[in-house]
């Protein structure tokens, strides 16, 4: 079996040399990934300048004070409880409808799934504002909520924690039920039909059978939200209105506004140890959880 | 261990009706096969029974007890699923002791009972397997166990075995038999595959469009059908069309395009309509050289056709020849490999009339 295995690929290579397939690939992510990140992080270690965003003069000052302030570290604290929670919210939202788009009869699957995915070819921009329009001072919720006298004064909706919560939970929500589908679409109706069957009722079939299988789908589904919300910039500037303040508005507001590269490199540095740290601590607890998932 | 009583079960799926009206009744102890083409509502029978499903009319009873709207989980079953349904994120031990659990028994009850089952269906050693890493016959197995360690009141099986390979299946077919005796447990078995059901069941239920067509012994079923359909499911039939002109004892005599024949068939459903159809299955018909006339021509109610032998095809334990009796009539037979027959050859087939059997024509409208 592994000699066969060994001897066909060796063939192949030979033969077709199939890894040039991917130097373009490669090239594109070099030149347009690997390259700037490598600079980005060069640049975190450069003196900021006068006159030009940085000097060739090495230096850790980028760092110290960016770990020595505190409203950054709250920023990033803040940011990544941004990330936690959305994935949270859209995983206990994501989950059910995920259950039931895995469930569904194919022709219903395939509406489902367009329904699912068409607020995607719509712009985050739009989508934002579209939350705006609902959520703001004067907007759709709080004139009903005005009119039938539930909070005189009006909810605070937007331009806050609560508004960024609402738009990226909404935004990556897709993400996740598309994650946790998949997972869901590859766990046989049987084994919850076996279960029922030796006695488990639906609910113990759910969280003995159902769940446990459905772990590489969360971990997936958890990942990528986690990312995604982590990094969000436009909805955090739109439903924030500048008041909630995340790791990457600091990042684009030091480079353009303040003009220094070099700090803006170090904090970007920071939030992307701090995601992978917090990426890290999840692989190792998913990694307890699924074990015996995977041969 | 309790009787199974299914009486006027219907199952709907838009129009389509799964189940018609079904009645079936399964003895304790007893394995019943559930046998039909796909389509023909053996799988929504047994997932009716199992609680998977609700019947739109009808009721099941096991024993005395009304389980036509439990939930699955309170029925007291053994299911073994198609492709076993092993959970796979459990060892085989985990799979084994999940029905205890969920019976909440104790964990030294759940370990000894978990033991002594995987000794019986002999996958000691194995306990720590996860599904992944045992064969298709160990997996198969496993989900038997796994279904008999929570001493369920009815067994069933659906295509348990569809997943083996050839010469596997056919040795399960005898252990899975054995095991079912041993255990003494009520059994209802889903299959599409009559050398399957014959082997395994106590009784046959021949099922087409959600109905029985006959429930009965698989000697009976295979000599004695009810329905040309039961007839043409079941091994391979020779159909000659033909209509009654008489009786003669218990034979019926029939008049068909390629002669008058004899033969025997169920008498309470006939009489109303003589159109027939008679079942002749190919090992029946004995060839020979057409001059010859052996001993057996003495016996007057034989029936004798004249043919010529039109092809021969060796199959090791027979042979299978194709004999045109008529113009356009062409009958099979299947008999010794060591008759000197040849392709056009003319010969005489010649059946008796107990090894026939006329069923109702296929027009006529089958209960």
């Amino acid at each position: 079996m592994v000699g066969a295995g060994t001897r066909g690929a060796g063939t192949l290579t030979r033969r077709g040399r199939p890894w040039f397939l991917i130097v373009p690939a490669l090239a594109v992510v070099v030149v347009f990934f690997v390259l700037p990140y490598a600079n980005l992080v060069a640049m975190s270690f450069l003196t900021p300048g006068k006159a030009e965003p940085y000097v060739s003069v090495p230096t850790l000052g980028n760092y110290t004070s960016a770990l020595g302030d505190a409203f950054q570290w709250w920023i990033l604290w803040r940011t990544l409880k941004l990330g936690f929670l959305t994935t949270l919210f859209t995983l206990l939202l994501g989950y059910p409808l995920a259950y039931n788009l895995a469930r569904a009869s194919s022709r219903t699957k395939g509406m489902l799934l367009v329904l699912l995915l068409s607020p995607l070819l719509v712009g985050v921009v739009i989508r934002s504002f579209g939350w705006m329009v609902l959520l703001a001072d004067n907007g759709l919720i709080n004139s009903v909520v005005k009119h039938w006298g539930l909070a005189p004064l009006g909810l605070k909706l937007m331009y806050n924690e609560f508004g960024v919560l609402v738009g990226t939970v909404h935004i990556y929500l897709p993400f996740m039920v598309l994650s946790l589908s998949g997972a869901l679409q590859n766990i046989p109706p049987d084994l919850e039909l076996a279960a029922r069957s030796l006695g488990a009722s639906s609910t113990m079939a759910f969280w003995r059978i159902v769940f446990p299988l459905s772990l590489p789908g969360i971990f997936a589904g958890c990942l990528l939200v986690f990312v995604l919300a982590v990094s969000s910039y436009v909805i955090p500037v739109l439903l924030g209105g500048f008041k909630v303040i995340t790791t990457p508005l600091l990042v684009v507001q030091t480079a353009v506004d303040v003009h220094n590269w070099p700090s803006a490199a170090a904090q970007a540095v920071i939030l992307f140890a701090a995601s992978l740290a917090c990426i890290g601590l999840y692989f190792r607890l998913m990694n307890r959880a699924m074990r015996g998932l995977s041969a | 261990m309790s009787a199974i009583a299914l009486t006027g079960l219907t199952k709907r799926f838009g129009s389509v009706v799964a189940v018609d009206d079904l009645n079936l009744d399964v003895h304790n102890g007893e394995l019943v096969a559930l046998l039909g083409p796909s389509g023909c509502g053996k799988t929504t029978t047994l997932r009716l029974i199992a609680g998977f499903e609700l019947p739109d009319a009808g009721e099941i009873d096991f024993d005395d007890r009304r389980v036509t709207e439990l939930q699955p989980e309170r029925r007291n079953i053994g299911m073994v699923f198609q492709n076993y349904a092993l959970f796979p994120h459990m060892t085989v031990a985990e799979n084994v002791a999940f029905g205890l659990e969920m019976r909440k028994e104790a964990t030294p009850t759940i370990r000894s009972r978990v033991t002594t089952t995987l000794a019986k269906v002999q996958l000691t050693g194995l306990e720590g397997r996860y599904p992944r890493q045992l064969s298709g016959g160990q997996q198969q197995r496993a989900a038997l166990a796994r279904a008999l360690v929570v001493a369920p009141d009815v067994l069933l099986l659906d295509e348990p075995l569809a997943n083996l390979d050839a010469k596997l299946r056919e040795e399960m077919r005898f252990y899975v038999r054995s095991l079912q005796q041993e255990v003494g447990i009520t059994t209802i078995y889903v299959t599409h595959d009559q050398a399957e059901a014959m082997v395994i069941a106590d009784r046959i239920a021949v099922m087409f469009n959600g109905k029985i067509h006959q429930l009965a012994a698989p000697q009976e079923i295979y000599n004695r059908p009810h329905t040309w359909m039961v007839a043409e499911f079941i091994g391979l039939t020779n159909f000659i069309e033909g209509n009654i002109v008489g009786r003669e004892g218990r034979l019926f005599v029939i008049d068909t395009a390629i002669g008058t024949l004899r033969c025997e068939g169920a008498t309470t459903v006939t009489d109303a309509k003589p159109e027939r159809l008679i079942a002749v299955r190919p090992e029946a018909i004995q060839l020979s050289q057409r001059a010859g006339g052996g001993p057996r021509s003495s016996d007057p109610t034989m029936n004798r056709l004249q043919g010529v032998v039109r092809a021969r095809a060796f199959l090791g334990n027979l042979v299978d020849y194709r004999v045109e009796v008529a113009s356009g009539v062409v009958l099979r037979v299947q008999g010794d490999p060591h008759a000197p027959l040849a392709v056009d050859d003319a010969v005489e087939a010649a059946f008796q009339p107990r090894s026939t059997w006329s069923v109702p024509a296929r027009e006529e409208r089958v209960r």
